[in-house]
């Protein structure tokens, strides 16, 4: 036989990092799972937004003129506010929503407001996933520190990985179950690493971006915390507060599209409007590009200044704008958010079955933990099954703060219920059950409460989703639990 | 996209997975380590392709289709079932002389000591790490955009490695050793 082609690893530096692996799991894997789970279903904020308000209507092309009418509406509703913002529809998103410092609104073609925008499933899951339901200056910084930890989870499981070749496409389904289940985390981990990289990566710097400014204003910038933001993101000029007339949007958003550069705008800002300093922002999707968008800037009239140089200027400038969409899928309509799902699902299942197995070695090694088993199971799937209850309750009025407390209580509960019933498949398996029994009532309920949805693609595309994917959880789990043999049961210790 | 930019996007996508199934094979076939350069030359070219054929986002767009075309593969065996994580067996455990309390307040003390220096104590090496490579890579007259963004990277990923380092040092007095000196070089020289 040859010599192997595969590169050798030191036993003892695999051991150690193992050992550093596990400590890792085991002190971060609830709140990384509850803030993975999140932000897989995030994916999917803009599509269930629309969901919690199915009469919103549906806007495909806004002109010059509705642009101003907004614009007209939004600085007599909030006369006071610092920004105006205005979010026209583009591709996968065909809505008008305009507002200010004091909220935001859905408007019609023309411009007119039709409604409130406020959607609070959608709320409760940014707030859960941004800042895990926790005061956001805190709790943003906790979030980005599980996406560090992610990142430490990543480099310390592929240098506890010593057959990362040889093993590359070995999975057991059947046997031992801690093989299966390592198996399973091994494999999927290694594939899927570029995308555990990218979304923790970007998540972290979305979140530490202030502490680092914090830091380096301290270094290198006198105390000055915002001089990192001004040299990448650029700087506001000076406010000249002089009152003055509602800048004309219609004739920026016009100048704008004469420049026919084949870049899609979606989103106006106005700074600091009706007074002497207002200017014009106009963001253009660059749909060859990462970057978030790149901005025009025009001055009150109308008049063309430049861009900001995100597609085309410094690289910094060009990678700090690619941050967003790397994080969150956004660069390849529904397909891509799709696949951003899928990963983010393999990303839970990873997780998931890291702690199993945890409690399957120390089983082996005669110190078994039914009870936290139980418990972790409980969790793993009351997470998802919390977040459908939530929705379920959506539909039926509940706000913001009412899904907030019924998830964390939820949660707690669950997993007691874990500790207190000591069998991790059972409580799993009903879990299972009742969250593809609640999906498949919202999906339904949804379509008989709000029928005026269901002639609009997205919102009848989550109502399917909805009803499929539960009837999945709900039948899956009898068809396999009449398919599979007797469940072993564990043997006690001699 | 222009046809020839779908054409090139559309190759890298074939070049992803035949690299991938080269792969597979090379691994079926351990005999045959030309596959496996084949197919890693193969992956790496279809990153090119794509990248001609959409720039940045055709790289990350191609790196999500491999992803789910590995992910594939072995989802689809799942599908016919999976042994459930139930212990099957289990071994007496080796006896242990009763612990103290006195020992067991050392154990928890060391690991919140454990768990200070791979987690805060090593963001903050991280960070003064982070602010030490600005002020070098800062220019003088010009834009620190792309200085400040990298020092924001590294600030991200030198946390993530650090963590991992520390914890993977069994010695704990080494381990604060290390993470002590870290934390007093990288704030001298960010402070300076």
């Amino acid at each position: 036989m040859g010599k192997p082609i595969w590169p050798k690893s030191s036993p003892a530096r695999v051991d150690r990092s193992l050992s550093a692996h596990s400590v890792m799991g085991l002190v971060l894997s609830a709140i990384l799972y509850v803030v993975c789970v999140s932000g897989t279903l995030a994916v999917f904020e803009d599509e269930f937004g629309w969901w919690e308000r199915p009469a919103m209507p549906m806007v495909t092309e806004v002109t010059p003129e509705a642009a101003q009418m907004a614009a007209q509406q939004v600085m007599a509703a909030q006369p006071d506010t610092t920004h105006l913002y205005l979010y026209m529809p583009r591709d996968n998103w065909p809505r008008f929503v305009a507002g200010g410092d004091d909220g935001i609104e859905t408007m019609n073609a023309a411009g007119e407001p039709v409604g409130d925008y406020e959607s609070p499933w959608n709320s409760f899951l940014i707030e859960l996933h941004y800042y895990l339901s926790l005061p956001h200056s805190f709790g943003m910084i906790i979030v980005a520190i599980t996406g560090v930890m992610l990142l430490a989870m990543t480099v310390s499981g592929l240098l506890a990985h010593p057959r990362i070749f040889r093993d590359a496409f070995r999975l057991k389904r059947a046997g031992q179950p801690r093989l299966v289940q390592a198996d399973l985390h091994n494999r999927l981990s290694v594939w899927t690493a570029p995308f555990h990289i990218a979304v923790a990566a970007t998540g972290a710097m979305i979140g530490l971006f202030v502490v680092v400014a914090l830091v380096l204003a301290q270094t290198s910038y006198d105390g000055d915390t915002r001089a990192l933001s001004n040299s990448i993101f650029g700087e506001e000029g000076e406010p000249d507060m002089t009152p003055a007339d509602l800048p004309d949007v219609s004739a920026a958003l016009s100048a704008f599209l004469e420049q026919d550069h084949g870049h899609h705008p979606f989103m106006i800002i106005v700074h600091d409007p009706m007074t002497a300093g207002q200017h014009v922002e106009v963001f253009a999707d660059h749909e060859n590009r990462l970057i978030y968008g790149e901005t025009y800037e025009f001055t009150a009239d109308g008049a063309y200044v430049g861009h900001g140089g995100y597609s085309d200027g410094e690289l910094g400038r060009q990678m700090a704008y690619s941050v967003y969409r790397l994080h969150f899928g956004d660069f390849g309509g529904v397909a891509m958010k799709l696949a951003y799902f899928v990963l983010g699902v393999i990303l839970c299942m990873i997780i998931a079955s890291g702690l199993n197995i945890y409690f399957l070695k120390r089983a082996e090694q005669g110190k078994p933990q039914p009870r936290l088993a139980a418990s972790w199971s409980a969790c793993v799937w009351g997470v998802p099954a919390l977040m459908v209850i939530a929705l379920g309750l959506a539909l039926l009025g509940a706000g913001m703060a009412m899904m907030t407390a019924m998830f964390w209580l939820g949660l707690v509960g669950l997993a007691v219920a874990g500790l207190v019933l000591k069998d991790p498949v059972m409580i799993g398996m009903w879990i299972r059950r009742a969250t593809g029994a609640v999906m498949i009532l919202t999906g339904i309920g949804h379509g008989i409460l709000a029928p005026e949805g269901l002639g609009n693609l997205y919102i009848a595309g989550c109502n399917t989703a909805l009803v499929l994917g539960g009837s999945m959880l709900l039948f899956w789990s009898f068809v396999q639990n009449m398919l599979s043999a007797p469940r072993h049961q564990p043997q006690p210790a001699e | 996209m222009t046809g020839t930019e779908w054409f090139l996007f559309f190759a890298g996508l074939v070049a992803f997975a035949t690299g991938l199934v080269l792969l597979f094979t090379c691994w079926k076939n351990r005999n045959a380590p030309h596959r496996l350069i084949a197919g890693w030359g193969l992956i790496l070219t279809a990153c090119v392709l794509v990248g001609f054929g959409n720039t940045d986002r055709g790289i990350a767009q191609g790196l999500v289709v491999l992803m789910l075309l590995a992910s594939t593969f072995f989802a689809l065996p799942l599908f016919r079932g999976l042994t459930a994580p139930v212990p099957t067996s289990e071994r007496k455990p080796a006896e242990k002389p009763a612990e103290t309390t006195l020992s067991k307040a050392k154990t928890i003390a060391g690991s919140v000591w454990t768990f200070i220096l791979s987690g805060p104590v090593a963001g903050v090496i991280a960070m003064f790490g982070a602010a030490v490579y600005f002020r070098m890579a800062k220019p003088e007259n010009a834009s620190p955009a792309t200085a400040g963004v990298t020092a924001i990277m590294l600030a991200v990923f030198g946390w993530a490695v650090i963590s991992t380092l520390l914890l993977i040092e069994p010695r704990p007095l080494r381990r604060t050793v290390y993470a002590v000196a870290g934390l007093l070089a990288t704030s001298i020289a960010a402070f300076i």
